[in-house]
């Protein structure tokens, strides 16, 4: 087992820096830089920009750049921000925090509302209830996730129901601890309820169908003849011997805690990291664009972790190796 | 197992199955229209306490089904399930608890028939725990009886199912059957699938089983010679009906019906399990 997650933590890095490497490379081979808008600036000379842009090593070759971007991450760094003139990790953190916390809200209330919604629709197959769920979930998938954005914000906007952009009310500051909360929990609904309808169909179905698949099985049948029946042969026998779907998109919501709400951050305004990277962006600030790819690459590969050492404690097929392993 | 006397005074059935009857409809949709399936129709038979009874057929003849419908995992359609005088058929899902652990089933495919994601002691103590039976140091003390009775270490108790052999896992589900104790075992064919000496060792087994404990067998199988060797009578089903009955030994000597002949030529050129014979 030491060995297992030894093998895996070496595979990681070693995984991290060929996307560091990559990043780093495409980023800087794409055109543009961030001085082509001051250069149109005919207040700013050549001679300016050529000083600033050897100020931050731009002139030297590839190699020495990455060598020195490597040094800042190993520091704590993660390169450094041009159009904020900060080291980039400086600036990440408090919107990571914020998108950290959306993320988290939204993958805690989706699989809260998932599990039970797809082991009782699977458990009353093909009755009106699972019709309705079913028809549902395949409507809310079909729809563009910016479309279910841009709709809920229309209505937040044209209803007034809800506070629409930023995170905080003007007067935040002078809240109690739990307006505070209560403030923040206002502003988190709308881009809360959009990650929510965009990711929980998914689960649903994949969870039903094999939470449906297992209740055909002999074994579900046998427990049945033995007066086992309700909550406790749905939620005891049947779930865990169809959690294996479920767990893999477990791990895969966990790597998009920090990656999958960038979307819906920019458009409802949250103060995530969404924002943030479509502005480096588009500024060719690279160093905040590749520390953010770094960060995706990374969530990924704890997501992927901890999906499979959820699996190694939840199936025992797996723990010992056998073919047959579903 | 030794065969009732046909003396006259007979003990009263433990199982008596009367005029047993299954449909299955598939729901049909907007393209496809719905079919019915009489599976089982005008079914009745019954058993003696502390005999065999063999239920002969083809696959798809609708033996399963009765075997279903007698251990409640289906509810009949019509006819009544006499156990022990109280009509099984009748009870409702929570009504059945208390007769549960009189009627035990063990099914064909021992691998699918236990679930994956539980431990041999888990699997075979569920059964227990649902009837609230013992604390858990008795139910441990009655999971590592059951195991040592269906010939399995008790050591074992720890591994998965998937970890036991195909043999193995079949004494694995009869120890699942047995820690409640059951008065009757319906077998759903329990040999078909494992090799002609693991045949041997389980049906070994259940006749030490039954010897031991008195238990009553109701016993699936397609291979007539086999039920020869194990059943004291037997009926034969054809179609969701069942088509001749008797004792085992005329059953054998004289079949009468198309489908005891057929079945008894199919079976004929099968191997019997060795040194199961009564």
């Amino acid at each position: 087992m030491k060995s297992y997650v030894a093998r895996r933590l070496a595979r990681a890095v070693l995984l991290l820096f060929a996307v560091s490497v990559l990043c780093f490379l495409l980023t800087r081979l794409a055109p543009g830089s961030f001085f082509d808008e001051i250069r149109l600036n005919p207040q700013i000379s050549p001679h300016t920009i050529a000083a600033l842009q050897a100020r931050y090593g731009l002139d030297q070759p590839l190699p020495l750049r990455y060598g020195r971007w490597a040094r800042s991450v190993v520091r704590g760094d993660f390169g450094f921000s041009i159009a904020y003139n900060t080291p980039v990790a400086q600036l990440m953190w408090a919107p990571a925090e914020h998108t950290l916390l959306l993320g988290g809200v939204a993958m805690l209330l989706c699989w809260l509302i998932s599990v039970p919604l797809a082991v009782w629709s699977a458990a009353y197959e093909r009755s009106w209830f699972d019709r309705g769920v079913s028809a549902l979930t395949s409507f809310i998938i079909s729809i563009p996730e910016i479309v279910l954005a841009l709709g809920l914000l229309a209505f937040a906007v044209r209803s007034h129901a809800l506070p629409v952009g930023g995170m905080t009310s003007i007067g935040f500051d002078e809240l109690t601890g739990w307006g505070k909360a209560m403030d923040i929990a206002r502003h988190m609904l709308a881009p809360v309820v959009i990650l929510v309808l965009v990711a929980t169909p998914v689960i649903v179905r994949h969870l039903r169908a094999s939470v449906a698949e297992v209740l055909h099985a002999p074994f579900v049948e046998a427990a049945r003849g033995c007066g086992i029946g309700g909550a406790r042969l749905l939620f005891r026998h049947v779930l865990p011997a169809a959690a294996n779907p479920a767990i893999s998109l477990f791990g895969l919501s966990l790597a998009a805690l920090l990656s999958g709400s960038l979307l819906v951050e920019v458009v409802t305004g949250w103060p995530g990291l969404g924002p943030l990277i479509l502005d480096a962006t588009l500024a060719r600030d690279l160093d905040v664009v590749v520390a953010a790819a770094m960060l995706g690459a990374a969530m990924m590969i704890v997501g992927n972790f901890a999906a499979d050492l959820l699996l190694l404690a939840a199936d025992p097929r797996i723990r010992t190796g056998s073919p047959d392993a579903g | 197992m030794n065969s009732q006397p046909s003396a006259p005074a007979t003990p009263p059935p433990l199982l008596r199955v009367q005029e047993l009857a299954k449909i299955y409809f598939r729901r049909g949709s907007l393209t496809h229209p719905g079919s019915r399936v009489q599976a089982v129709k005008g079914v009745s038979f019954s058993i003696e306490p502390g005999s065999t009874l063999g239920l002969a057929g083809s696959s798809g003849c609708g033996k399963s089904t009765v075997a279903r419908c007698i251990s409640r995992i289906e509810r009949p359609d019509e006819g009544e399930i006499l156990f022990e005088g109280h009509d099984l058929a009748a009870l409702s899902f929570r009504e059945l608890r208390p007769f549960r652990p009189a009627i035990q089933m063990v099914f064909q495919d021992a691998a699918t028939a236990m679930n994956p994601s539980f431990s041999a002691a888990e699997i075979i103590a569920e059964p227990l725990l649902i009837q609230g039976i013992g604390t858990a140091k008795e139910r441990a003390a009655r999971v590592r009886q059951a195991m040592q009775e269906a010939g399995l270490p008790a050591e074992w108790s720890g591994r998965a199912a998937h970890e036991f052999s195909g043999g193995q896992r079949q004494r694995l589900t009869l120890a699942r059957a047995l820690v409640l104790k059951p008065k009757l075992l319906v077998l759903d064919e329990p040999l078909t699938g494992l090799d002609v000496s693991t045949r041997a060792q389980i049906a070994n087994l259940l006749l030490e089983v039954q010897a031991a404990h008195g238990i009553t067998y109701l016993f699936l199988s397609h291979d007539l010679f086999l039920l020869g060797h194990l059943a004291d009578r037997i009926a034969v089903m054809s179609d969701g009906q069942l088509v001749e009955e008797g004792p085992t030994s005329q059953i054998m000597a004289s079949p009468q019906h198309p489908e005891t002949r057929k079945l008894l030529a199919a079976s004929g050129r099968q191997l019997a399990p060795a040194g199961a014979g009564r």
